[in-house]
């Protein structure tokens, strides 16, 4: 019993891959892929230390603290600004309780870090009907001139909050409570039959 | 049957086939034909039954404003009543059914209403139908419903996905003619991102109905182009089959898009319709004028229609409605139709000009009869005979087998008024002006009384540039192309042909006549407002797109008034009729609302849980046996967790993780009573209050190290209560140097409840568990199975010997799998929300049922809690007056006299003989529950001068299920009121 538990992600029986939806020639829309494991972590700064965080970010972490709706990456961990002096850490693939670890070690009394790994459910949404399947379920203007890569959105789909961070011209990072991401991630798929979808 | 097609000519593609069906009778038409153009190809003149006398009725339209020709359109869960016969495009196994008539549009035998028509006046049903009281709502209400009905709906499911979606620009434009065309042309041009909407299947508009040229080109050719150009440029979005349905607040506009409305079988991935939230900076109302009818005698007969909308059945569609046609015009577009229908061989005998100054017109050779009206049209179901006229010298009768009619121009001024603003009467241009109290909205074209062709082109083009402007873009001027001028002098309306014979309708759809607004106005709602609930013009499907203008001068001629000061009913959002299919959206089924599943969800589900939504949770309720009920297996489980041990999901409770150098000052300020000296490794119960001083939530919260706390709310408030924390830190106590942030979902907690808890917990946690060591209330951070980070709380709900255990919800189902298996020895079992209430009822812990906003601290035997030592969040509010009054209920327990005896929480309580009333209330149960432990059912409670009252006895009343119950209040504690479990 000493070794560590396989984490069980919220979407543990759902994701079958394969082709779904309508069958376009141009294929398939948009591909969605869950991102797991995945550490997460909410580091939020203490009262007056956002400036000496955004030095130790840079140094440690090589992150140049984005401000709210501004996504920074570096070093496999990205950082979003999610509230003022807020950030949703993401860092796909690490080892089980490092992230956090590792932010709490390096930041010591600047901010607050609590590790969110078990309690959001991070996805990718990509290809070339990626915006199109998010404007059916959020109001932010997802127009490339208005929402450019390295830009993110705290927003709601389907009455379920989401973080929406543009990754590149056509993808997008998804990250949604835990609880929420079975229905959630139905009712994504949904909205993808128009141009079908892929999951990977 | 006098409608017919022409053999050449129109927008139609002869080559396509199309086989539809209505009335059950099979029809073809061709590609780019609506229902209402191929019926009228097919001879069926006749399409609908009105709504109040069943008068045979055909289109007067060809467009959005139809009154008459509605349909029922498919079949079973698809179909669709009401249906704008002008709107719905035919497609191969379309079935149409015609509407208000039985047994058959033909025979319709409530035409009989025609006959006693003089009955039928506008509040006939309110002076008829008074009396005697009571047969309004059982006799004749359904009765006149029965006759008086639209389309009827199937009452099966739509099989169909409706959608919504946004979408964001800089330019909205509605309405693709020649207005629409330029203005998005013009705005795109420079640089803005545009949406350019059209109602119709094709873009457009006047364009494809009219014969005049642009740039030496048919009109329709050149929006061919435009179009193609405009579609060429990524910064162009064309919508058609897309309806602008509303203007909202901050640039937001509504739009029905119809995808899949005008196909055989529905593309089961793709929505049928589409429901748009458009975000603009700024819109080109582009949406054209409406021609009004004129209000004469028979102006509803099969064979009648406005000018514009005969020559937009020839020009784009080729059909007429019969071999032969006259005009009745008080406007220079009759002169248009006349032209138009005798280039296409109709022979035009005659224009009835209304105007006794009618501009000189060139009519090649067709008849002018100036300063005369038409008085009747003689006609049947299904041909137009003639129309009996007044030159004012008499009646006389011109045959004739249709009957084009003009009485002026009403812009289409909706979506400037959708946010409150009216429009105004102009007394040049004769017809109501678009409001502009909203700039990012600008009228363009005839909806702003531009009328001839070349000045809507160069309009478009202006207000294209005016609103890309305001949009921020540096635009350029937009060429416009020439165009030949048609005729188009303004001239003032006819409101009322006060000679007719025949009867003069004014809101087709809802049959009201010429003579009900006078009456109306006699009879004391002369107010525009009053007059259209009176007379019912202006209501229903089409809102009164035709009638209203002509009801508006009606009125005003009948009270002396003058338009403007009559002014105009409310225009509301819709612009047209939108299915709840397309409101609903993906909303429905298992998404109508959004699904919260707990971490050990499939952990409960594996051992046979039911489950019952709490909120947006399913939480797991029962785990039966062996088929047994609720009840059975609820009692099940309390007697096992009571003598051996169970292990329950309450990840669903709300926690918070607090840090920082302020957090303890901050808890301190949130709950009601003293967290200043918890000691790090303790929990403590805490108490909310509202700023009002009534009790907010409660929960434990832990101190984990000097500052960090973790905090859990009760499951129904945790949203609230993170959201007062957010208030009061960023709104009351800014200085705090406090962090939170919800770790609701990033642990799966369990409760281990019972005597064998600590045997089975000391199997997977690393940790002392004996009382010294980590004894009552203690609270740690720990590790399960050797190496998973856990919280161990000593908490207990159950009054039970207990704990609770927090892990990364990832490892949830995989440690309390690992209890199980260690608590087998033990006799451990799962138990769920009904035992869990049941336990905390015995114990008389409160939940929302007793906290439920209504009471006090002091009412639930919490008084002490409310520290005298600190303030807090509603100390002020809790020691008004009344807070602490003695009268006031407080809580108590509650045993029927006979222990088998159900009751339910919601009875109320009354002293022994009184009769249940408001004044003799004295309280109502909260909360029941079987009790295993007292084998009675038992039950918590509001009662006055609850606490001295324990032992005596009260009459327990159920009004809803009408149960009258002897029982004897009790200490709220049922089971082990010394806590030895607890603390064993």
């Amino acid at each position: 019993m000493a070794e560590m538990l396989t984490q069980i992600s919220a979407l543990d029986d759902m994701i079958v891959p394969g082709r779904y939806g309508r069958s376009l020639p141009e294929g398939p829309g948009v591909a969605l892929t869950l991102v797991h494991p995945c550490e997460v972590a909410v580091v939020i700064a203490a009262k007056g230390k956002a400036r000496a965080l955004s030095a130790a970010m840079k140094k440690d972490f090589g992150l140049d603290l984005p401000g709210m709706g501004g996504s920074a990456s570096a070093r496999g961990v990205s950082l979003h600004g999610t509230a003022p002096e807020q950030w949703l850490a993401v860092a796909p693939g690490a080892a089980a309780g490092s992230l956090a670890a590792k932010l709490e070690k390096k930041l010591g009394a600047m901010a607050m870090v609590t590790d969110q790994s078990h309690g959001r459910t991070v996805m990718r949404l990509e290809g070339p009907r990626a915006r199109d399947v998010l404007a059916k379920g959020t109001a932010v203007d997802l127009r490339p001139t208005t929402f450019k890569p390295g830009m993110c959105a705290a927003t709601q789909i389907g009455h379920v909050g989401v973080l929406i961070a543009r990754t590149g011209a056509d993808s997008f990072e998804l990250s949604v409570l835990r609880s929420f991401a079975e229905g959630f991630w139905q009712g994504l798929c949904e909205l993808a039959l128009e141009w079908g979808y892929e999951i990977r | 049957m006098t409608s017919f097609r022409f053999d050449t000519g129109g927008l139609i593609d002869r080559s396509s086939v199309i086989d539809f069906s209505f009335d059950g009778r099979t029809l073809t038409g061709h590609g780019g034909d609506t229902l209402a153009s191929a019926l009228l190809a097919n001879g069926q003149l006749l399409m609908g039954r009105s709504f109040k006398y069943h008068r045979p009725r055909s289109v007067i339209t060809a467009g959005a404003a139809e009154p008459n020709a509605l349909m029922e359109i498919g079949e079973g869960g698809r179909l669709e009543p009401n249906t704008r016969a002008t709107m719905q495009e035919i497609y191969d196994g379309l079935v149409a059914k015609s509407q208000n008539r039985w047994p058959t549009l033909d025979r319709d035998f409530g035409a009989i209403n025609s006959i006693a028509s003089s009955l039928f006046v506008a509040g006939f049903y309110y002076k008829t139908f008074m009396w005697p009281k009571k047969f309004w709502e059982a006799i004749y209400e359904p009765i006149i419903r029965r006759a008086a009905g639209l389309g009827h709906l199937s009452h099966e499911d739509d099989p169909d996905r409706y959608e919504k979606a946004y979408a964001h620009c800089d330019v909205l434009v509605v309405g693709s003619g020649p207005t629409g065309l330029m203005a998005a042309l013009s705005a795109a041009r420079s640089g803005a991102s545009v949406i350019l909407a059209d109602e119709h299947a094709s873009c457009g508009g006047s364009l494809l109905r009219e014969r005049e040229e642009i740039a030496g080109q048919p009109g329709h050719e050149w929006a061919a182009g435009t179009l193609a150009e405009l579609a060429a440029m990524s910064n162009v979005t064309i919508m058609a089959r897309t309806t602008v349905i509303g203007a909202y607040d901050q640039g937001v506009f509504g739009a029905l898009e119809r995808v899949q409305k005008h196909v055989a079988v529905p593309d089961h991935d793709v929505p049928v319709e589409k429901l748009w939230r458009i975000v603009a900076k700024a819109c080109v109302m582009a949406t054209g004028a409406e021609e009004r009818p004129i209000v004469f005698g028979g102006n509803d007969r099969p064979g009648v229609m406005t000018a514009s909308a005969m020559r937009a059945y020839a020009n784009q569609y080729a059909v007429a409605a019969g071999r032969s046609a006259c005009v009745f015009t008080a406007s220079d577009s009759g002169y248009r139709t006349a032209r138009d229908m005798k280039a296409h061989g109709v022979h035009v005998e005659a224009i009835i000009d209304a105007r006794s100054d009618a501009p000189e017109i060139d009519t090649d050779g067709v008849p002018v009869l100036t300063g005369a009206v038409v008085t009747n049209v003689d006609g049947g179901k299904h041909a137009m005979k003639a129309i009996e006229i007044d030159r004012g010298s008499g009646h006389e009768t011109i045959p004739c087998q249709s009957l084009a009619m003009s009485g002026g121009w009403s812009p289409v001024v909706h979506l400037a008024c959708h946010q409150g603003a009216r429009p105004s009467w102009d007394e040049d241009a004769y017809c109501f002006m678009p409001p502009l109290n909203n700039p990012a909205i600008i009228p363009a074209g005839s909806a702003n009384a531009v009328w001839s062709l070349s000045k809507c082109l160069a309009d478009g083009a202006a207000r294209g540039e005016q609103a890309a402007k305001l949009a921020g873009f540096k635009t350029r001027k937009t060429p416009v192309p020439k165009a030949k001028d048609e005729t188009s002098h303004t001239s003032a309306p006819v409101w009322w042909v006060k000679q007719s014979t025949g009867k003069p309708f004014v809101d087709y759809q809802n049959d009201v006549t010429a003579k009900d607004l006078p009456l109306a106005a006699r009879e004391g709602y002369d107010h525009i407002e009053l007059a259209k609930r009176y007379t019912t013009s202006g209501m229903a499907t089409d809102q009164g797109k035709l009638g209203n203008v002509n009801a508006i001068g009606i009125l005003a001629d009948a009270t002396g008034k003058d338009m403007h000061e009559i002014g105009t009913t409310t225009f509301r959002p819709f612009y047209t009729p939108v299915s709840f299919g397309a409101l609903g959206g993906q909303h429905v089924d298992a998404h109508f609302r959004p699904v919260r599943m707990s971490p050990l969800h499939n952990w409960a589900a594996d051992l046979g849980a039911e489950f019952v939504e709490t909120g947006l949770w399913y939480r797991s309720s029962w785990f039966p046996r062996d088929g047994d009920d609720w009840l059975a297996a609820m009692t099940r489980e309390v007697l096992n967790t009571r003598a051996h041990v169970g292990l329950c999901d309450v990840s669903t409770l709300g926690k918070i993780d607090i840090k920082g150098k302020d957090a303890t000052e901050f808890i301190n300020r949130l709950y009601s009573n003293a967290f200043a000296k918890l000691p790090v490794g303790k929990a403590r119960y805490g108490l909310m209050l509202r700023e009002d001083g009534f009790v907010g939530d409660d929960g434990t919260t832990s101190r984990l190290s000097e500052n960090h706390y973790f905090m859990t709310t009760t499951t129904g408030h945790a949203a609230e209560t993170m959201r007062d924390i957010e208030f009061a830190h960023q709104a009351l106590w800014p200085e705090l140097d406090v962090q939170y942030a919800s770790v609701t979902d990033q642990w799966a907690q369990m409760a281990i409840a019972g005597p064998k808890a600590r045997d089975v917990l000391a199997k997977i946690v690393d940790t002392d568990l004996s009382n010294d060591a980590f004894g009552f209330l203690a609270a740690k951070q720990v590790r399960v199975l050797g190496s998973i980070p856990a919280m161990l709380f000593r908490i207990s709900f159950s009054g039970e010997l207990a704990y609770e255990l927090a892990v990364p919800a990832g490892y949830g189902e995989a440690v309390a799998n690992a209890i199980m298996h260690a608590g087998e020895p033990y006799g451990i079992g799962p138990y769920g929300l009904e035992a869990l209430s049941a336990m905390r009822i015995e114990k008389g812990f409160v939940t929302h049922n007793e906290i439920n906003g209504r009471v006090t601290a002091g009412d639930v035997g919490m008084g002490r809690m409310l520290s005298k030592k600190k303030d807090y969040i509603g100390r002020m509010m809790s020691e008004r007056d009344g807070l602490d009054d003695p009268d006031r209920e407080q809580l108590v327990g509650v045993k029927p006299l006979n222990p088998a005896n159900r009751f339910r929480a919601g009875s109320h309580l009354v002293n022994l003989g009184d009769k249940p009333s408001l004044k003799t209330d004295q309280g109502y149960v909260s909360s029941v529950a079987y009790s295993p432990m007292l084998e009675s059912w038992v039950g918590l409670a509001m009662l006055k001068h609850g606490r001295e009252r324990h032992g005596q006895k009260v009459m327990l009343w159920d009004g809803l299920r009408d149960v009258y119950m002897e029982a004897e209040v009790c200490d709220p504690v049922f089971f082990d009121p010394a806590q030895e479990k607890a603390h064993g």
